[in-house]
């Protein structure tokens, strides 16, 4: 079963899916992680962005921060996306972390000055699985 | 013997084989006149795939839509690439055919990848992936008999189907 889910401070709502849980929830984000022991989680991020910054800015200036952050970083997919009605960017890339190969997907809105970063994140070899998941989780996001 | 699958990847008449076995992908890759292998660990190979076959964001028009063919029309359009259609060919119409061409007016390249289980698993089965990347973008390639269908997807939809090739869900 899943759940609605209102961040108390930051402003935005997502559809928890099962087998996630709510595993930590700052001022400025929530993560997301499997109800099980593993390494795929959703990171919901809330940014202050310079003044009228737009998703695609905002996924550029990302990408480049974890292309240098990340082992072995690579950008698969790049594109426009309507996320919870609004139009923002998606990207998919794949990198390695501790040995292992993973794989991130994330969603970018902006707007006002504020950005918004969803961020779905699993070993590569469970990605096909959870993809659906993901995509859900960002197809539900309301702020 | 112990249990492995072996890996097939045709791109442009060009042929890279191997096997995953014990966790470890060996794939023997074409480089000029000369084969180079590759050696990665299972949870890096839909990466390395995706490295080989030039997998990256491409264009996707709102407005693409399936387009579906005879095998015989998408053979005939992708000749002279070496290419070896997975099911017989059919029959195919001057619109079928012209559809296609339409498609792969930009450029192309054409590509397949096979992962099957080796003879020793007792259990034969493969997965595949047939893709064209055009100059409008990338389109699923799916069989139905003697008829193709070719399906707009995004970069995103194709890795998705190397990582399911690899972890076999």
């Amino acid at each position: 079963m899943s759940g609605r889910y209102e961040h108390p401070h930051a402003g935005f709502s997502l559809t928890v899916p099962m087998p996630f849980a709510i595993l930590e929830e700052a001022a400025d984000r929530a993560i997301l992680g499997l109800d099980a022991p593993g390494d795929s989680t959703l990171v919901l991020m809330v940014e202050a962005l310079p003044g009228d910054m737009r998703a695609d800015e905002l996924a550029g200036a990302g990408l480049e921060a974890l292309a240098r952050e990340l082992g072995a970083f690579r950008l698969i997919d790049r594109a426009s996306a309507g996320i919870g009605g609004e139009r923002g960017v998606r990207t998919l890339s794949s990198h390695v972390a501790d040995g292992r190969a993973m794989t991130l997907e994330q969603w970018r809105l902006a707007a006002g000055g504020e950005g918004l970063i969803l961020t779905g994140s699993c070993p590569t070899l469970e990605y096909s699985a959870l993809a659906e998941v993901f995509d859900a989780v960002a197809a539900s996001l309301r702020r | 013997m112990s249990a492995y699958r072996e890996i097939d990847v045709r791109r442009e008449g060009r042929r890279a084989a191997g096997r995953l076995e014990a966790g470890v992908a060996r794939l023997l890759v074409p480089r000029g006149e000369d084969l180079e292998e590759i050696v990665v660990p299972e949870d890096a190979l839909p990466d390395a795939l995706a490295r080989l076959l030039d997998l990256g964001p491409r264009p996707v028009s709102p407005a693409a839509t399936p387009v579906r063919t005879s095998v015989e029309a998408l053979a005939a359009a992708l000749e002279p690439a070496g290419w070896e259609p997975a099911q017989p060919p059919g029959g195919g119409s001057a619109e079928d055919h012209e559809a296609i061409q339409g498609l792969l007016a930009a450029g192309h390249v054409h590509w397949r990848v096979e992962v099957r289980e080796g003879p020793s698993s007792g259990a034969p089965h493969a997965l595949d992936l047939e893709v064209l990347d055009t100059g409008v973008g990338l389109w699923l390639v799916q069989y139905d008999e003697a008829e193709v269908e070719l399906s707009p997807a995004t970069a995103t939809a194709v890795f998705r189907r190397l990582a399911a090739l690899v972890s076999g869900h």
